[in-house]
């Protein structure tokens, strides 16, 4: 199992790394938009200059080249590793670091390319270029199109919910806790979330390259039809992934299926991103020597990578570095994302944290004021022994088939809402590493718990029968 | 037509706005009868605010470069009205540039010439 979750993050990592590689650090910078996250112009072309520039854009390059290929060490070193939370916690920092160290080159070149230009005497004119006859009317997002494979997402999510509550009569195991609803709305509201960010890229700012409108009209319609054809193919290939992976899961009662969709989702995602980076590449340099107008926004990004521009009113602004759009930080609605941004990065290090905590802490079980307590990093449950209508030692924990509705599902912590067996909503507390449990049955839940060792859990059962 | 926006310039952005437009008139990159953007549509598109955009437009409408109506939004006028006199700003600004000019050595003729060349908007 750690195997696969292994190879889900390492089929994320790896084509990410490689497409970033590939958009931040192309092989021939002359032909390039953008050095660095600056302005191409003339002069750096030019004699000395040139020189100049080849070897600072090498240097870093290559460092980049290095940093992509530890990471890719990293990420084959970590398919070897055990323990699911640590597993989890390594691929966060690992995913967190190469993503930054990528960058690092990046933004050294760009502060490196920003002393040349000053170096050079070329100072930022701050004009901004507007062609007029292309204001509000390139447009390829059609919502026919976008529309389609959305509602084709909704019926998804309304048949698993009609079959969660059994209007629908099909059975399998999985039925009835709404997992697969949960599952199916998820992609669903990806897709939904993806359309909006389509909609809000499709109304960028067109970017004037040249004084003839003719030219400025077709190389905007261009990139932006690539982008509407990738973003149609991504919600097709979201709607398509939801139905098989729920049918599939359905017909089969497997986790493996989720788990192989995913990483086909992901291998075929990378392989549309990097279409779409290679046909925006294909644009640019078809457009090179058309672009007379270069508009000089490089003092307004910050290390090439964030854009602060008080005087733009806009908030969505096209990246320099990578895909999509980015923030314009100076807009009201672009601090707030930015604080967003940083207190989900600073909870997904604290959940993190907690994780590993919880998984490091052993299961305890104690009984207090006729109470049983069961207790990990808080108490979890607390179970009055009058209200228990039945007990049982159980054997073998590997006897019993266990889904997961919310909580932890790991190779030595099973805790949280289950389906145990076809039973929905049993509340589970227990290591399934350590075979014994014990299940008990009271008016409201059915518990499946066991502490850290067999011989607690035993005296634990013991104690109960006793009271009893 | 490219409109240019000066950030650094102390001649404030909706006069930009407007003397582009009229300079594209004159050059006939905007042409008699022509859909300009929506005010919306094209304050977003120079990042600007719409007030700043509406305040030129009607700038424009009051001296009649343009006309303004719900259905069909801003449109370049038909028909200019040709008073076949320069305005009395005009003549002020005028009289600047060429004591700017006389002071810095640029001979009449040569003057001449940049009128000749910008005449019509051909440049």
């Amino acid at each position: 199992m750690s195997l696969i979750f292994g190879i889900v993050m390492c089929s994320i990592l790896v084509p990410t790394l490689l497409i970033m590689s590939f958009i931040l650090y192309p092989k021939n910078w002359k032909t390039s938009k953008l050095i660095f996250g600056v302005s191409m112009r003339k002069e750096y072309t030019e004699g000395d200059t040139a020189d100049t520039v080849d070897k600072l854009y090498n240097t870093r390059r290559n460092q980049a080249k290095k940093i992509l290929l530890l990471s890719i060490i990293a990420s084959v070193i970590l398919l070897l590793l055990h323990g699911f939370i640590l597993q989890t916690t390594l691929w966060m920092i690992l995913i967190i670091a190469a993503l930054l160290a990528l960058y690092i080159p990046y933004f050294i070149g760009n502060r490196e390319m920003k002393s040349l230009k000053r170096a050079l005497g070329i100072t930022a004119e701050k004009i901004s270029y507007t062609d007029i006859s292309a204001a509000g009317s390139i447009r390829t997002v059609k919502l026919s199109s976008i529309l389609i494979p959305n509602l084709v997402g909704l019926i998804g999510v309304l048949i698993a919910f009609f079959i969660d509550l059994k209007i629908i009569p099909i059975k399998s195991e999985l039925i009835g806790n709404f997992m697969g609803t949960g599952v199916c709305a998820t992609f669903f509201v990806m897709g939904i979330v993806i359309s909006v960010i389509a909609y809000m890229m499709d109304s960028l700012k067109n970017e004037v390259i040249s004084s003839d409108s003719t030219i400025n009209t077709n190389y905007n319609r261009a990139k932006k039809k690539n982008l509407s054809n990738s973003i149609i193919a991504f919600l097709w290939l979201n709607a398509i992934l939801m139905v098989l992976s729920y049918t599939f899961s359905i017909l089969m009662v497997s986790e493996l299926f989720f788990i192989i969709g995913i990483v086909l989702y992901i291998v075929i995602l990378m392989a549309g991103l990097f279409i779409y980076a290679s046909r925006n590449r294909k644009i640019e340099t078809r457009y090179k020597k058309e672009m007379t107008i270069v508009e000089d926004e490089d003092d307004h990004w910050i290390g090439g990578l964030f854009y602060y521009n008080p005087n733009n009113k806009r908030l969505n602004i096209s990246k320099r570095a990578g895909i999509g759009t980015t923030f314009n930080f100076a807009h009201p609605v672009g601090k707030l994302a930015g604080v967003l941004i940083s207190i989900t990065l600073l909870a997904t290090i604290v959940i993190l944290v907690y994780m590993g905590m919880t998984e490091a802490t052993p299961l305890k079980l104690k009984i207090e004021n006729n109470k049983l307590i069961c207790h990990q990093l808080a108490d979890d449950y607390i179970i009055d022994l009058d209200d228990i209508r039945d007990i049982e030692w159980g054997e073998d924990v590997s006897e019993l088939r266990f889904f997961k509705v919310a909580g932890f599902g790991i190779s030595n912590l099973y805790k949280g809402s289950f389906n145990v067996n076809g039973d929905n909503d049993c509340k589970v507390f227990l290591n399934p590493e350590e075979g014994n449990y014990l299940r008990i049955v009271t008016d409201e839940y059915t518990y499946y718990i066991s502490a850290s060792t067999t011989e607690e859990t035993r005296a634990i059962y013991e104690t109960i029968i006793k009271e009893k | 037509m490219i409109i240019r926006i000066d950030e650094l310039s102390d001649v404030p952005i909706y006069m930009q706005l407007r003397n582009q437009i009229v300079m594209g008139i004159s050059s006939g990159e905007l042409k008699s009868g022509e859909q300009l953007p929506t005010v919306r549509n094209l304050a977003l598109e120079m990042g600007i605010n719409t007030m700043t955009v509406s305040k030129a437009y009607q700038l424009l409408k009051t001296e009649g470069y343009i006309m303004t109506d719900r259905k069909n939004g801003a449109r370049i006028r038909t028909e200019i009205k040709k008073e076949a006199s320069v305005s009395d700003a005009n003549k002020t600004e005028l009289k600047r540039i060429v004591s700017e000019a006389y002071i810095s050595g640029v001979t009449k003729q040569e003057l001449f010439d940049l009128i000749e060349l910008y005449w019509g908007g051909e440049q």
